[in-house]
């Protein structure tokens, strides 16, 4: 697999008074190859749609590398990044929103090829008949404006939108989650359908575990602007060598009302990313923390074939089952109160 | 939106009434009487406008010293002016001056504002924008103030005098003058329009900064500029009869109104009132109609024209306030109900009737009712306004609830569950009607519930937890302010002391750890889930005999959502008290309510045991919702 995109150390900050920030992406590196589905999984305000919106420079990165297909875009200038767009896209969470209620689908469709301005007229609408089709929609579904639309329809449409200038890589950005899950279901199989023909990559951001197990090659994990491990999909799920990857895996609840619910639920919520530390970003909620893990951010170790993990006990974690790290949580909190007491 | 978005049959709805009235038709029937009137006069001015000169019975520029100052009669209508001018004439002949005038100046401000306006706001606007351009745009917008700041009337009275009294320079004049009114209102509209996802959409696919305000973001911001053009148009009415009344602007013989009423208004004091009167009268009526033609455009377009298609409309702005979690006191929507005829019969076994596929399905077992039964909602169907006669936002629902039962209801967008909580709450939108059924609490009917007594049966015998906690916390109150007042709602005459101390056991009861300083926060100092601890620990301060929690976990993170979803079974455990949890996550129902319903379409297509549900769904549409989630379990993702 041919490497599409590198993005090394890529970091975003929203300054929010003089001396205070927001650390929205802190120093993250990965790569996606041609054809790959990468998922980028993360809870809100884990900075993974930050991430997204800067990959495709529509958001200006604070510092980093993006090398899409061999050419720096963070050094682009507004013209040449704007005629490269049309080989980098996005889909949006919201599918509705997302379509100018005043334009039809075919207008919708047709813009970003005369953008492009690469094809004849008739050659353009050709293309928007072929990508209508490849996302499961007809030409009946041209003449009508977004308000006709439901939010399944929508969303292919933003789908095709993506596409119809056949993008090298297309960043999703929550696809999925405006949608229910009967129609969910068939928008992940229209996507993998067009990778199949197209061979695009995508780069799926979601909170969605289940839809990014489905779809995706690989998995990165995000928490507090930082990437905390990231791994072949299926080793991932079967093994995960960073607490919260843990703890995320383990909240999700099976849809078996006969299967046991997971013990293993980390306490309290995402912390503030203003002014982060250069320190272990999950330490406030981590069962396994020591105080080394405060020293600074943990470097990534590799604990298999393009698995890393940025933890220093993961070895530690390996060892110990949920029933055991959600116990050791409340030896924690007991010894705690005794500490408290004394 | 959202909300709206979950009412069913709303958009077909809309598109088929359109298919089968003409468009005028159809807004016709939308306006109010006296828009009626105003929307009548408005066409007789424009008529007017075009014709008015030609219709016109007596000469309107001809003087004719013999009949100067005539009484309106048979023969004058309105009189004669001092130079023996018909008025009557006059004031036809004059509407095309005036209108014209407005008409063209306007046109002028419009096309040049927006134009302007688009390129200020996209010049300033965040979008990868340098300092430079937006210096550029702040520039501009001081350059606005100060034209802004000069007093209008004077300053078109300073450029026709300066520039002499053709109408081309009273057109310039007025033109320039509410030019800025159009740059600002374009260039606000743009600025709120940037943050649109579709704006970002644009972007992304490879537009120019000013190719997404001209082509994407202009044609939004037009209803805002039509409502704004009527009421500029009236104003510049106004104001060309003002310049022509100080004799800055179109001069005698020309009939205008302003020069008209100038000339006439010297006589008023001899006692000759008509020559000012009547063209005031109908320059009053002119500007009157421009300005409330503009809202009532104004109004078809943002509410009425729009209500067809956005059926629950209402149900978006459902006040926050007006949920027992908050405490809030607000008028109940509450339409008599008809009779209800056969009680006593639960309708599933009619709805079971309608799946063929499953020949060997059992009549499953359901809740017992007995004078124990706290929630009961017997047949309830429920309707709104604006949908199609056919569609039914809830059809015959019943649904029973005895103490410690966790019932769970799932469906996906539309499927009528949001409507059955607010059923049960009684805070169902101003457009919904209650066709049949009946929903009693406790064996008291809420139907015949004098609103007293209702308002106390929500907070002390069932409480809410609604979706996006934060929202529903009113910002400006701190923790402990809002749950005192909802703590002092039911339970009056409570000391100081007594409600802090209720408050502080309610934050622990909900795993909060340091009561004391959130009960000093503000809301906005609350993260998701504890805002969402919050709000259940409101529900749960006059320990309710039932909770209803309708989507209690959407927009928590997965770590979160598991935290409350632990803490709703806990409390139910400990306190005893029945839940009603409504979702469409299918996993949260499986392992959290004991009982549940499938809602589909308005009905609630299956009930039963979850367990038994999940072995053996009955329903078509369980079935597809099942099939959806579990070929997810087949490629193994839920054995992590």
């Amino acid at each position: 697999m041919s490497e599409l995109l590198r993005v090394t150390d890529l970091t975003k900050r929203f300054p929010i008074s003089k001396d205070a920030f927001v650390g929205a992406v802190n120093g993250i590196s990965f790569e996606l190859g041609a054809g790959e589905t990468l998922g980028l999984v993360g809870e809100s305000g884990s900075g993974k749609t930050t991430t997204g919106r800067c990959i495709l420079r529509i958001i200006e990165p604070t510092s980093g590398s993006i090398i899409f297909d061999g050419v720096d875009i963070t050094t682009q200038g507004d013209e040449a990044l704007r005629r490269m767009r049309s080989k980098m896209q996005l889909v949006f969470q919201e599918p509705l929103a997302s379509l100018n209620p005043r334009r039809t689908v075919s207008a919708t469709l047709e813009e970003p090829l005369v953008l492009e301005g690469e094809l004849s007229k008739r050659e353009r609408r050709e293309r928007v008949l072929e990508t209508l089709k490849l996302v499961g929609l007809d030409s009946t579904s041209l003449g009508l404006y977004p308000a006709q639309l439901t939010s399944s329809e929508a969303q292919r449409i933003g789908v095709g939108r993506a596409l119809v200038t056949r993008p090298k890589l297309v960043v999703l950005d929550e696809p999925t989650s405006a949608l229910d899950s009967t129609v969910r279901a068939a928008l992940l199989d229209v996507l993998q359908g067009i990778q199949a023909e197209l061979g695009t990559s995508f780069l799926f951001i979601s909170h969605d575990l289940t839809a990014v197990r489905r779809i995706s090659h690989r998995v990165a994990i995000m928490y507090l602007g930082r990437l905390v491990e990231i791994a072949p999909t299926e080793e991932l799920f079967a093994q995960q060598s960073h607490p919260y990857s843990r703890a995320l895996l383990s909240a999700v609840l099976p849809v078996d009302p006969r299967a046991p619910l997971d013990p293993f639920v980390v306490e309290g919520e995402i912390p503030s990313a203003v002014n982060p530390k250069d320190e272990c970003p999950f330490y406030s909620r981590c069962p396994l923390r020591t105080e080394e893990c405060l020293e600074h951010f943990p470097g990534y170790v590799d604990v298999g074939e393009n698995h890393r993990t940025a933890c220093i006990h993961s070895s530690d974690l390996a060892s110990k089952s949920n029933t055991e790290l959600a116990a050791g949580r409340a030896n924690r909190s007991a010894g705690l109160g005794v500490l408290g007491g004394a | 939106m959202l909300d709206a978005d979950q009412i069913p049959s709303g958009e077909d709805g809309a598109i088929e009434i359109s298919n089968r009235t003409p468009l005028l038709l159809r807004l016709w029937g939308l306006l109010s009487g006296f828009e009626r009137i105003i929307t009548v006069s408005m066409f007789v001015i424009l008529t007017l406008t075009v014709i008015g000169p030609w219709i016109a019975p007596k000469p309107t520029e001809k003087a004719n010293p013999r009949w100067r100052l005539l009484h309106p009669s048979w023969e004058h209508y309105f009189g004669t002016d001092a130079n023996g001018m018909d008025i009557f004439s006059r004031v036809l002949a004059s509407f095309r001056v005036d209108v014209a005038i407005a008409v063209i100046a306007t046109s002028i401000s419009v096309i040049l504002g927006s134009l302007i306006g688009v390129l200020i706001a996209q010049l300033e606007g965040t979008r990868s924008n340098g300092r430079g351009s937006r210096g550029l745009a702040e520039a501009a917008l001081r350059i606005l103030d100060v034209i802004q700041a000069f007093p209008v009337f004077i300053f078109a009275m300073v450029l026709v005098a300066t520039r002499g009294t053709s109408s081309v320079n009273i057109v310039a004049a007025i033109a320039f003058v509410n030019l800025p009114v159009f740059i600002r209102l374009v260039r606000s509209e743009v600025l709120t329009l940037q943050s649109r996802p579709y704006a970002e959409a644009a972007q992304a696919i490879g537009n120019s900064n000013f190719r997404i305000g001209y082509r994407h973001l202009l044609p939004n911001a037009v209803p805002a500029v039509i409502v704004q053009i009527s009421v500029t148009i009236g104003f510049a009415i106004l104001l060309t009869a003002g310049l022509s009344f100080v004799g800055a602007g179109v001069s005698p013989p020309t009939p205008e109104l302003g020069a008209m009423i100038a000339g006439g208004s010297r006589f008023l004091v001899t006692g000759q009132w008509w020559p000012a009167v009547f063209p005031g009268i109908f320059l009053a009526i002119t500007v009157f109609t421009f300005a409330i033609f503009g809202e009532t455009i104004g109004r078809l377009i943002t509410g009425g024209f729009a209500a067809g298609r956005v059926t629950g409309g209402g149900m978006a702005s459902l006040d926050p306030q007006s949920s027992p979690a908050t405490g809030g006191v607000t008028a109940v929507t509450n339409t008599p109900n008809a009779p209800v005829a056969a009680l006593s019969v639960p309708n599933h076994a009619l709805e079971l009737r309608e799946d063929h596929h499953h020949p060997d399905r059992q009549v499953r077992e359901h809740p017992k009712i007995s004078d124990m039964t706290l929630l009961r909602v017997a047949n309830l169907t429920v309707q709104f306004d604006s949908a199609e006669p056919d569609s039914l936002a809830l059809d015959r629902v019943s649904l029973v609830i005895n103490p410690g039962d966790r019932v769970g209801i799932v469906g996906e967008t539309g499927s009528g569950k949001s409507v059955l909580v607010r059923s049960i709450l009684q805070i169902l939108p101003e457009n919904a009607q209650v066709v049949s059924g009946d929903i009693s609490v406790m064996g008291s009917s809420l139907s015949d519930m004098a609103p007293k007594d209702l308002r106390t049966l929500r907070g002390k015998t069932m409480a809410a937890i609604l979706p996006n906690p934060k929202a529903q916390l009113n910002p400006l109150v701190r923790i402990g302010s809002i749950m005192a007042t909802t703590l002092r709602l039911h339970e009056k005459g409570l000391n100081k002391e007594a409600v802090q101390s209720r408050c502080r056991a309610a934050l622990e009861q909900v795993g909060i750890s340091d009561p004391e300083r959130r009960l000093r926060q503000y809301p906005h100092e609350l993260s998701g889930g504890m805002a969402q601890r919050v709000c259940i620990a409101l529900a749960l301060l006059h320990s309710p005999k039932l909770l209803i929690a309708d989507e209690p976990t959407s927009g928590l993170d997965v770590t979160v959502q598991r935290q409350v979803l632990d803490l709703l079974a806990e409390l139910s455990d400990v306190q005893g008290a029945a839940q009603l949890i409504v979702t469409r996550d299918l996993a949260i129902v499986a392992h959290y309510c004991t009982w549940m319903g499938v809602m589909h379409q308005g009905r609630l297509v299956e009930f039963g045991r979850t367990l038994e549900i999940f072995d053996d769904p009955s329903h078509a549409h369980t079935r597809e919702l099942l099939a959806a989630v579990q070929a997810d379990v087949a490629r193994g993702v839920h054995n992590v």
